[in-house]
C-alpha cells in the first residue's frame, strides 16, 4: 500500500506536466531526479534519492502573488540504515514554524515533503510587500556569501540549490531601475527575531549594496557588497562585521570579507576565482582532525557567519562545454591555515530536451597528525525538469 | 592639376553620396526589423546533425540601449531573463532568486550554447552609427533584388564584428542576407532570412538561419513568433523589478 501512495507522488507530477500552463493564472513545474551517491572514507556506503520539486505560482488578481514550493524527497541506502537518526536528520530544519514532515521514517528508508517556500506577495507599483517562506538571497560572490545573512547557500550541497526559505516579512522600494531599498523581519532560533535592512544601487557601473541587521539574543552586522567589472573580468565581493549584544557573554566580534574574480574566454571557457577571510577560522589541532567525521564537517548547515571553518580560504574554478550538450567544471577549494583541500569534477549532460545527466565528484582531504584523513563522495543524478 | 583636383571632388562627391545612400538604405531596414522599439516572441532552435535543442523567449527591447529577454521554455531555464541598459547587464535567476552582474564583453559570448551571440538577441551596437557603409554591387536573393553592402566598424566603435556584408532588397528594405566577418576578417557566420510574414502591418522575414563558417551542417534558427513595433515602452521598462516579473 504505502509503495503505491509513493508511486502515485511521483505519477502525479508527471501528470501535472500536461496541465501546465493551460492557465495564465496559475503556473506550475518544477522537477524530478534520482541521484546515487557513494561515499568513501574507511568503508563503502550508498544512498540513493528520488527527489521530487513542485512549484506552484496563483495569480488572483494582478497585485497578488501566491506562491507555494513543495520539495519531496525519498531515501534509501546503506547510509539511511547505518544511521539510526537518518530520518531525524533529514527532516531537520533550522526554522522556528516546522514544514518538514516524514510521512514514513523507516530503518532502511524515508519519505519526505518540506514546504520551502510559502509566501504571498503584494505589489503596488514600485512597493513589493512578501510575507511568509521566501528565499532572500542577498549574495554577490559565489563560494562563501557574508552579506547573504538569510538563506546560506551551500557549495557542497550542488543538488539543493534553491535553499529553504526564510520565515519573513519583507518590504521592497524599487528607489530607481537598478537600486532598491529592503526592510525585512525573520523570525530566527527559538523567540528570536531578526531585523535587517538593504539599500542597493548602481554607480559607474558597479552594484553597490550596504546592509545592516540586529537580531536580539544574538548580534548586530554591517555589510557591504559589490558587483562590477574591470574590461572583461567581472569583480564581485561582500563583507560583514558582526558584533555581539552585551548580553551574549560567549560571542566575539567578527570580521568576514570574501573577494571574487571571473571571466569567461573564447569558447565559453571560463575562470572563477574566490578568497574569503573569516576571523573566526582556526586551525583545529591535528591530532583532533583525525577524529573528525568529515562529512558532518561539511554537511552541517552552513550560516553567513560561518561559512566556513578556516581563516583564510581559496577557491578555483574552471569550466568549459565541450559541446552545446556537454558541460564540465573542476574546483577546487583549499583551507590554507589547516592545509585542507577539496576537488571536485562535474560532468553534466542535457540527454533530450528537459532530461540531464549529471556526475559530480568530491574529494575531501586534510593533514591529520599521522597521515591525511581522505573522504571521497560521488553523485549519478538524472533530473527531468517540467 | 585643377582638373585633377575637380575629379577627385567629384569622386569624393560620389562616394560620399553612395554611402550616404547606402546608410540610408540600412538605416531603413534596421528601422524596418526593429522600429524604434519592439516587443517579440520566437523560438530558437539549435539544431546539430544529431540533435536539437530549443527555447522560447519574450523580448522588449528600445533602441540600442535597452534590453529584456526572459525565456519561457524549457522548462529548466524557464524564468531566467537577461537585462541590458546601455553598458549594465544583469542575468535573473528565479530558482535561487539571485541578481548576478555580467561584464559588457558578455554580448560577444554564444548564447546558450547556440550560434548567436549575446549581441545579436540583445543588440548593443547599432547598424546605422558604428560602421561606414558601401554599396559593392546588385544581386538576387530569393528572388528579389538586393543591394549588396559592406558594413565597416567606424574608429573606436564598440562592436564585436570586424566587417558586415548585408543584401537588403531595393524596393522593400529587408535584410535577407548577412556575412558577419571577424576582426581577422574571417567569415564567421552568415544569417538567412526567409518565410515573409505581416506583423504589426510590417512585411518582414519570420525566419532568421544562422549558419556558423566553421560547419556548415549547424544552424540556429530563429522563428519570430509574433512581434509589436513601436511599442509604448520608456526606459524605466527596462528595471530590474521588471526582470523579476515578466512571464
Amino acid at each position: 500500500m504505502r509503495k503505491i501512495i509513493i508511486l502515485l507522488v511521483f505519477i502525479c507530477s508527471g501528470i501535472a506536466i500536461q496541465a501546465q500552463d493551460t492557465l495564465k493564472k496559475f503556473t506550475f513545474d518544477g522537477y524530478t531526479s534520482f541521484m546515487q551517491t557513494v561515499i568513501t572514507d574507511s568503508l563503502w556506503m550508498t544512498q540513493s534519492m528520488f527527489h521530487n520539486r513542485l512549484n506552484f505560482n496563483w495569480y488572483p488578481i494582478k497585485v497578488l502573488k501566491v506562491n507555494l514550493e513543495v520539495r519531496n524527497r525519498f531515501v534509501y541506502g546503506e547510509m539511511v540504515t547505518m544511521d539510526y537518526a537518518f530520518g531525524e536528520k533529514l527532516s531537520f530544519e533550522d526554522r522556528p514554524i516546522d514544514l518538514s514532515h516524514n510521512w514514513f521514517s523507516k530503518p532502511s528508508w524515508v519519505l519526505n515533503s518540506m514546504v520551502d517556500r510559502g509566501n504571498v506577495e503584494l505589489t503596488l507599483n514600485k512597493f513589493q510587500l512578501t510575507l511568509g517562506r521566501q528565499r532572500i538571497n542577498w549574495a554577490r560572490t559565489f563560494v562563501w556569501n557574508p552579506n547573504d545573512i538569510f538563506n546560506s547557500y551551500s557549495y557542497f550541497d550542488f543538488d539543493y540549490s534553491e535553499r529553504i526559505g526564510v520565515d519573513a516579512i519583507r518590504a521592497v522600494l524599487y528607489t530607481g531601475v537598478s537600486s532598491q531599498v529592503e526592510l525585512v523581519a525573520s523570525l530566527g532560533k527559538d523567540t528570536s527575531v531578526k531585523y535587517a535592512g538593504l539599500y542597493k544601487f548602481n554607480v559607474f557601473n558597479y552594484d553597490i549594496q550596504v546592509l545592516g541587521s540586529f537580531e536580539n539574543n544574538s548580534d548586530w552586522t554591517a555589510g557591504l557588497g559589490f558587483e562590477g567589472f574591470i574590461k572583461s573580468v567581472s569583480l564581485r565581493g561582500e563583507a560583514n562585521y558582526y558584533k555581539p549584544i552585551d548580553s551574549v557573554g560567549f560571542m566575539h566580534d567578527a570580521f568576514l570579507g570574501s573577494i571574487g574574480i571571473d571571466k569567461i574566454f573564447k569558447h565559453d571557457f571560463s575562470v572563477q576565482l574566490e578568497f574569503m577571510y573569516n576571523s573566526q577560522g582556526k586551525k583545529l589541532p591535528k591530532s583532533l582532525v583525525q577524529y573528525i567525521d568529515l562529512n558532518e564537517l561539511y554537511s552541517t548547515p552552513i550560516t553567513a557567519k560561518n561559512p566556513s571553518f578556516d581563516r583564510f580560504n581559496l577557491f578555483v574554478n574552471i569550466s568549459k562545454p565541450i559541446t552545446p550538450l556537454v558541460s564540465t567544471s573542476l574546483a577546487w577549494m583549499y583551507y590554507i591555515e589547516n592545509n585542507m583541500f577539496f576537488v571536485s569534477p562535474n560532468v553534466s549532460v542535457s540527454l533530450k530536451e528537459n532530461l540531464s545527466l549529471s556526475f559530480v565528484g568530491q574529494f575531501f582531504s586534510v593533514a591529520a597528525e599521522k597521515e591525511r584523513v581522505n573522504v571521497l563522495m560521488f553523485f549519478g543524478r538524472l533530473k527531468h525538469s517540467f | 592639376m585643377k582638373k585633377v583636383l575637380i575629379s577627385f571632388m567629384v569622386i569624393l562627391l560620389t562616394v560620399q553620396c553612395f554611402a550616404q545612400d547606402a546608410k540610408q538604405i540600412v538605416a531603413k531596414a534596421d528601422e524596418k526589423f526593429r522600429g524604434k522599439s519592439n516587443f517579440t516572441e520566437m523560438t530558437l532552435e539549435v539544431i546539430r546533425p544529431k540533435w536539437t535543442r530549443s527555447y522560447t523567449m519574450k523580448s522588449w527591447s528600445l533602441g540600442n540601449e535597452y534590453s529584456l529577454v526572459v525565456i519561457t521554455a524549457p522548462a529548466s531555464d524557464k524564468g531566467q531573463a537577461f537585462l541590458k541598459r546601455s553598458k549594465d547587464l544583469w542575468s535573473w535567476n528565479p530558482a535561487i532568486n539571485r541578481m548576478v552582474k555580467m561584464p559588457p564583453s558578455m554580448m560577444s559570448q554564444g548564447w546558450m550554447g547556440s550560434d548567436i551571440s549575446n549581441d545579436d538577441l540583445m543588440r548593443q551596437s547599432s547598424l546605422v552609427n558604428d560602421y561606414s557603409h558601401t554599396i559593392k554591387a546588385t544581386e538576387t536573393i530569393g528572388g528579389k533584388t538586393c543591394s549588396k553592402i559592406e558594413l565597416i566598424p567606424v574608429e573606436d566603435a564598440d562592436v564585436i564584428w570586424g566587417k558586415i556584408n548585408m543584401w537588403i532588397s531595393k524596393d522593400d528594405y529587408l535584410i535577407l542576407k548577412a556575412e558577419y566577418y571577424d576582426d581577422e576578417m574571417d567569415l564567421v557566420h552568415t544569417e538567412k532570412a526567409s518565410e515573409i510574414k505581416t506583423f504589426d502591418g510590417r512585411e518582414i522575414p519570420s525566419k532568421l538561419e544562422i549558419i556558423p563558417a566553421s560547419d556548415e551542417s549547424q544552424r540556429t534558427v530563429m522563428y519570430f513568433k509574433s512581434m509589436d513595433f513601436d511599442i509604448s515602452v520608456t526606459e524605466g521598462f527596462f528595471s530590474q523589478q521588471n526582470m523579476k516579473t515578466v512571464r
